[in-house]
């Protein structure tokens, strides 16, 4: 039978190094990790190891990382802060922050035994993260109005 | 000795038309109605994961949808208290359509507590137009300030 493609190997595809995104916009780099929360979010949904108030709880703020991101998409495509998230410092932050998520996914899906506990605060500090990295785009438009 | 006797006092029900000071104060500005209602996507989400009517996989799928409601609210927020944009989201019209999505998604909460409304698709069904709304919302707030430049 032809195997075909899961959503994890999608977001496996996702480069791993931060120079890849050097010469990538905004949009070009939201385009390659949009969908990691979702295909986590769905890989801790069927896990078996965890409860249901911790996949709950990992999976609402995988939700609030997916959230912020569309807000901040909405401002690029409106023309708010495409140029202020275009810069190549703001590209790279986010793309840090968003790597750090997929190696978290990578890093779960491999390990044998998970704590719950962990995987939810590691998921909050990225959520954590991309708040502030949303809040300093919002300082910088300021600046420039 | 005199016999007591128990009265069985009824608790006062709400009347919506009595509220009318609470609700014009939540409205007044984009802080306070984000104050008031986003704790409830966080509260939902526990109900859900302590409840029997869905399996592991569909309560996840609503607590993703919850998260991202909470996202989209708090990346709001964000942009009021910085300042960006405090003038345009304290708009009346701006604040009645945000407390008029977070209603819904309070609504449904409360008629998932009651047991009147199960079943993951009738949550995600309320919860995708409560996120459909705030995203109408966001997207409106940026063509305003592009108009205003």
């Amino acid at each position: 039978m032809e195997r075909v493609g899961s959503l994890e190997d999608w977001a496996l595809e996702t480069p791993d190094g931060l120079e890849a995104f050097e010469h990538m916009s905004f949009h070009e780099a939201y385009g390659k990790f949009w969908q990691v929360p979702i295909f986590f979010s769905s890989a801790v949904g069927h896990d078996r190891r965890l409860n249901s108030f911790v996949k709950s709880g990992v999976v609402y703020h995988l939700g609030a990382i997916a959230g912020i991101n569309e807000m901040l998409l909405e401002d690029y495509f409106h023309g708010l802060a495409d140029k202020v998230l275009d810069r190549p410092e703001n590209v790279k932050e986010y793309a840090k922050i968003m790597l750090r998520l997929k190696a978290l996914y990578e890093d779960y899906r491999s390990r044998e035994k998970v704590r719950g506990a962990d995987l939810r605060m590691a998921v909050e500090d990225i959520l954590s993260e991309l708040y502030a990295f949303a809040q300093e785009i919002l300082n910088q438009l300021r600046a420039q109005r | 000795m005199s016999e007591q006797k128990s009265v069985e006092v009824e608790a006062p029900k709400l009347e919506p038309e009595k509220l009318q000071g609470l609700i014009s104060y939540v409205a007044s500005s984009f802080e306070r109605a984000f104050t008031a209602t986003e704790p409830g996507t966080y509260e939902f989400r526990g109900a859900i994961a302590g409840g029997n009517d869905m399996n592991d996989d569909d309560k996840s799928i609503n607590a993703f949808k919850l998260g991202y409601i909470n996202g989209l609210a708090r990346a709001l927020h964000l942009a009021a208290f910085n300042g960006a944009i405090n003038e345009l989201l304290d708009k009346p019209e701006n604040v009645a359509r945000f407390l008029s999505a977070m209603s819904k998604l309070l609504e449904l909460y409360n008629e998932y507590r009651a047991g009147e409304k199960k079943g993951w698709l009738n949550i995600y069904d309320g919860l995708a137009s409560v996120s459909n709304e705030l995203e109408e919302l966001i997207r409106d707030i940026a063509r305003q300030l592009k108009v205003e430049g």
